[in-house]
């Protein structure tokens, strides 16, 4: 059953110079699918990913998440939609720091009016997956990045959602934190059975995903399949890349 | 946890956020329950000049409250700005619009109370120290400490009615905002704003405008409120254009010498620039605020000082004892009153009788006698020839009219040799007097005309003299009755100086509440930023920025936020008095002094502000 459907979704940002940032995307993903959305910088990942997550309207085309039109959902149907069927993590701005590493986690049970018995044992069994138990009394400012990213997917997690978003979660960590959290978000796919949608621009992280989408100049440009090598996925991924002029490593 | 503690957290967590709008609500809420401490005192009712006091204190109160809500619609607003971010986050995870409304209602109504409660234990406990500065100011006895339940509920009432309103409104702001905005929040750069030679001349010609109307047409500006309101508002709008456009330009022309890729200069310069109008909207409040700091005080200083000149033009001499002829117990009257006055300094006392046309107040007395009067007042004595009269004003700082009423005159041809400006009976009581020739004095037909004595005494010292004043008056009290009447400038002089003192504590106090907000606004727009400002001079550390640099940049851009308006506030006040010359001339030291004084507290406040930022700045 596909999770996601995106059908010929436009986005043009209204501007001095209008700018069509995505134009004619079809997209499908299935339940318990692992997906990684690459392109060049400024090719409309971030735009695609903001129209899926609800927080930016398409110009046109449908999205379906769920079966369900987030956009055709009234405001306040479209508020518990998001509390009950996505998650997000972004790159950098996540958490609130007003509120402790265990608040911030919870904060979306707390929203929904989860009972306090259920809200602890989710809290335990998402920051067991992560390993965070001993960081849920700290503040968001005495901990790591990488620290602060595992925060984020397990506020992004508790509540069980349909769909977890993730744009760039690795973007500014060291290559042992990268690894670390590419393994959990595999460990939630698989345990959890989350589907996920993730912008990277790193081949390695890529490569933890079952499948790869390429956008170029906001249209559809290519995908590969994971299938059994590993190896042999990487190298696909990165000549894409090569293929598409994009870097590898930038530095925007 | 529940939403409940969500909401109860971020306000307590984040309170060096709300540190400085908290204190300077208190602040205000302490000044309005201090004034209405004395509003309500019970012994207000036995004491004289009580109404004046009640009257003074709620003028007080009204314009705190008015202040309070503009000042606290004002934070508010910005705080919805700063938190954008974490708004949108909410929004994001899936917090509905109800729950946001319910969150930004919450956290306005804990502030609201906490400052409510803080500002009048506060109050309470410092009340007997304002009860004593009112009494001193009234100048009476009594007034003792009392528990002011009524103040309280009053208080608690109005605030609470305040924050609730504004906790109304402001989740209202967010309503036509998309996520996308609030989360994309301060990355938003603003528009980048370009110098226009234009709009800064247009805003000089606004400004200049106001001078101009105060001197072409004094007259109407006196007159009509409107037109006041309009130079106010012209005066508001002009200075901002002004305001805006001289820092565009100033940072502009840095940016674009020679010398600007030196040094600090263009990390300091770019900062200012980053937030332009947010900062020159900051610059541009406090230095309203501070003007209005400025001339609460020295215009109500320059009024209260000339009390003493300003109740003799009123009553000419220091006291006047006015008496019909029918009146009986004249020198009983007189007896008792001279005894007291004789054994002052400089005693003089001079009679002056008066013939009275009763339906339009006008008095007619002799030449002799007017000269009699006015020697003893200092004005130079005029000479009538037979059929000349003089006018003399009744009132003050009005122009007699100079036509005459010939009637009981009994003569057709009057030709008027003198009109004088400067009224010699108390003012109001005629509109205006006729001086004629002693021959022509005596001829007047007295049909229509009652007769009437006025015993005008002078002496020296005459402002130390309340507590006799009082005695006297007291014994006259019951006596005096209506064909005679006391005029006394010591009294009259009393009065004044108490509500000029009231005005001036009043304003005194509203002048702190200016300086404690625009405090706070600078610091709000400092901690604002301050985790933007503290990655980023993490990262130019990194890159070789020295300590000492790091000071420069810091001392510099603080320097240029909050001494800027100081400046120019003061500049505009000086300007303002020049343009009223005679008060400025006439209290230079005491407009000196008091700049100083605000100079001295703008500094202590740079310095301290400077401090805590640099502070936050490296910690963390
Ligand atoms: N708010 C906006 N208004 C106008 N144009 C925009 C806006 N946001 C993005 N764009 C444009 O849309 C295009 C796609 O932007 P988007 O942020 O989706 O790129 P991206 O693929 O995420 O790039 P990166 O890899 O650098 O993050 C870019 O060319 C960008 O200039
Ligand atoms: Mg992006």
């Amino acid at each position: 059953m596909a999770i996601l459907e995106v059908n010929k979704m436009n986005k043009t940002y209204i501007g001095k110079v209008n700018y069509e940032a995505l134009k004619n995307i079809t997209l499908s993903v299935e339940e318990g699918e692992f997906v990684a959305i690459m392109g060049p910088s400024g090719s409309g990942k971030t735009t695609l990913l903001n129209c899926i997550s609800t927080i930016d309207a398409p110009t046109g085309g449908t999205i379906h998440i769920n079966k369900i039109s987030p956009y055709a959902l009234k405001e306040e149907e479209l508020a518990a939609f998001r509390r009950q069927q996505l998650g997000f993590v972004f790159q950098d701005f996540n958490l609130v720091h007003t509120l402790t590493v265990q608040e911030n986690i919870l904060l979306p049970l707390a929203l929904d009016r989860v009972a306090q018995d259920v809200m602890m044992e989710r809290l335990a069994k998402v920051t067991t997956i992560l390993g965070i138990q001993h960081l849920l009394t700290k503040r968001t400012f005495e901990i790591s990045g990488g620290q602060a990213q595992r925060v984020a997917i397990a506020r992004a997690i508790i509540h069980e959602p349909t769909l977890l978003l993730a744009d760039e979660p690795t973007g500014n960590l060291d290559t042992k934190s990268v690894k670390d959290v590419m393994q959990l978000f595999t460990t939630v796919n698989q345990d959890m059975n989350t589907t996920i949608l993730m912008v990277t621009h790193d081949a390695y992280v890529a490569s933890f995903c079952q499948r790869v989408v390429f956008i170029k100049d906001g249209e559809f440009y290519n995908e590969v399949y994971k299938g059994n090598n590993r190896q042999q996925f990487y190298q696909s991924i990165v000549d894409n890349l090569a293929f598409l002029g994009g870097v590898t490593h930038d530095f925007s | 946890m529940t939403f409940h503690d969500i909401v109860w957290k971020n306000v307590v967590r984040d309170k060096w956020t709300y540190i400085a709008y908290f204190l300077s609500s208190v602040f205000s809420i302490f000044i309005f329950f201090s004034f209405a401490v004395s509003m309500f005192h019970p012994d207000l009712a036995v004491i004289s000049n009580g109404s004046m006091l009640a009257i003074s204190m709620t003028v007080g109160a009204i314009l705190v409250y008015l202040f309070s809500f503009i000042f606290i619609t004002f934070s508010i607003m910005a705080f919805m700005h700063n938190k954008k971010k974490t708004l949108g986050l909410f929004m994001l995870i899936g917090a509905s619009k109800q729950q946001m409304h319910r969150m930004l209602f919450y956290e306005n109504i804990i502030i609201g109370v906490s400052a409510i409660v803080t500002a009048i234990v506060a109050g309470v406990i410092c009340s007997p120290l304002f009860l004593l500065l009112s009494r001193k100011v009234l100048q009476i006895d009594g007034f003792a400490f009392y528990m002011p339940f009524k103040a309280i509920g009053i208080t608690v009432l109005l605030f609470l009615t305040l924050f609730m309103i504004v906790a109304f409104i402001s989740p209202r702001m967010l309503r036509t905002t998309q996520i996308i905005q609030l989360v994309k929040g301060d990355k938003q750069g603003e528009k980048a704003a370009v110098f226009s030679r234009v709009k800064w001349l247009i805003g000089m010609g606004m400004l200049a405008c106001i001078p101009a109307t105060i001197v072409w047409l004094p007259q109407q500006i006196e007159e009509n409120t409107l037109m006041q309101l309009c130079l106010f508002l012209l005066f508001l709008g002009g200075l901002y254009v002004v305001f805006y456009q001289s820092i565009q330009g100033v940072l502009q022309r840095i940016r674009q010498s020679s010398s600007f890729m030196q040094g600090t200069r263009p990390l300091v310069v770019s900062n200012l620039m980053s937030d332009v109008r947010a900062n020159t909207k900051m610059m541009y409040l406090v230095t309203i605020l501070l003007l209005g700091a400025f001339f609460a005080i020295i215009i109500l200083y320059l009024f209260s000082t000339n009390v003493a000149k300003d109740t003799r033009s009123n009553y000419p001499f220091v006291y006047t004892y006015a008496s019909h002829v029918d009146n009986t117990h004249e020198q009983q009257h007189l007896t008792i009153i001279d005894d007291k006055l004789n054994q002052q300094p400089g005693f003089a006392k001079q009679e002056l009788a008066i013939l009275v046309e009763e339906d339009e107040r006008v008095g007619y007395i002799s030449n002799s006698q007017y000269n009699e009067a006015a020697t003893l007042l200092h004005m130079s004595p005029i000479n009538l020839q037979a059929s000349e009269v003089a006018i003399v004003a009744g009132n003050v700082g009005v122009i007699p009219q100079k036509d005459i009423e010939t009637q009981p005159l009994d003569k057709a041809l009057l030709a008027v040799k003198n009109v004088i400006e400067k009224n010699i009976t108390p003012t109001g009581y005629f509109s205006r007097l006729i001086v004629l020739q002693d021959e022509d004095y005596t001829k007047i037909n007295k049909a229509t005309l009652s007769a009437m004595t006025f015993t005008n005494y002078t002496f020296e010292n005459w402002t130390q003299f309340i507590e006799q004043d009082r005695a006297l008056n007291q014994v006259l009290q019951g006596n005096i009755y209506e064909r005679a009447s006391l005029f006394s400038a010591v009294g009259l002089y009393n009065t004044e100086r108490i509500s000029k003192n009231l005005a001036l504590y009043i304003g005194f106090m509203l002048a702190l509440i200016f300086i404690a907000a625009s405090l706070s606004m600078i610091y709000f727009r400092l901690i604002t930023h301050v985790d933007r400002e503290r990655q980023q001079f993490k990262s130019l550390c990194k890159m070789g920025l020295s300590l000492q640099q790091f000071h420069r940049i810091i001392n510099h851009q603080l320097a240029f936020l909050m001494l800027v308006p100081f400046v120019i506030a003061v500049m505009l006040v000086l300007l303002a008095l020049l343009l009223a010359q005679q008060l400025f001339t006439s209290s230079a030291v005491i407009i000196v002094g008091s700049i100083t004084l605000f100079a001295l507290l703008q500094l202590t406040g740079y310095l301290y502000v400077r401090k805590y930022y640099k502070k936050s700045l490296l910690t963390m």
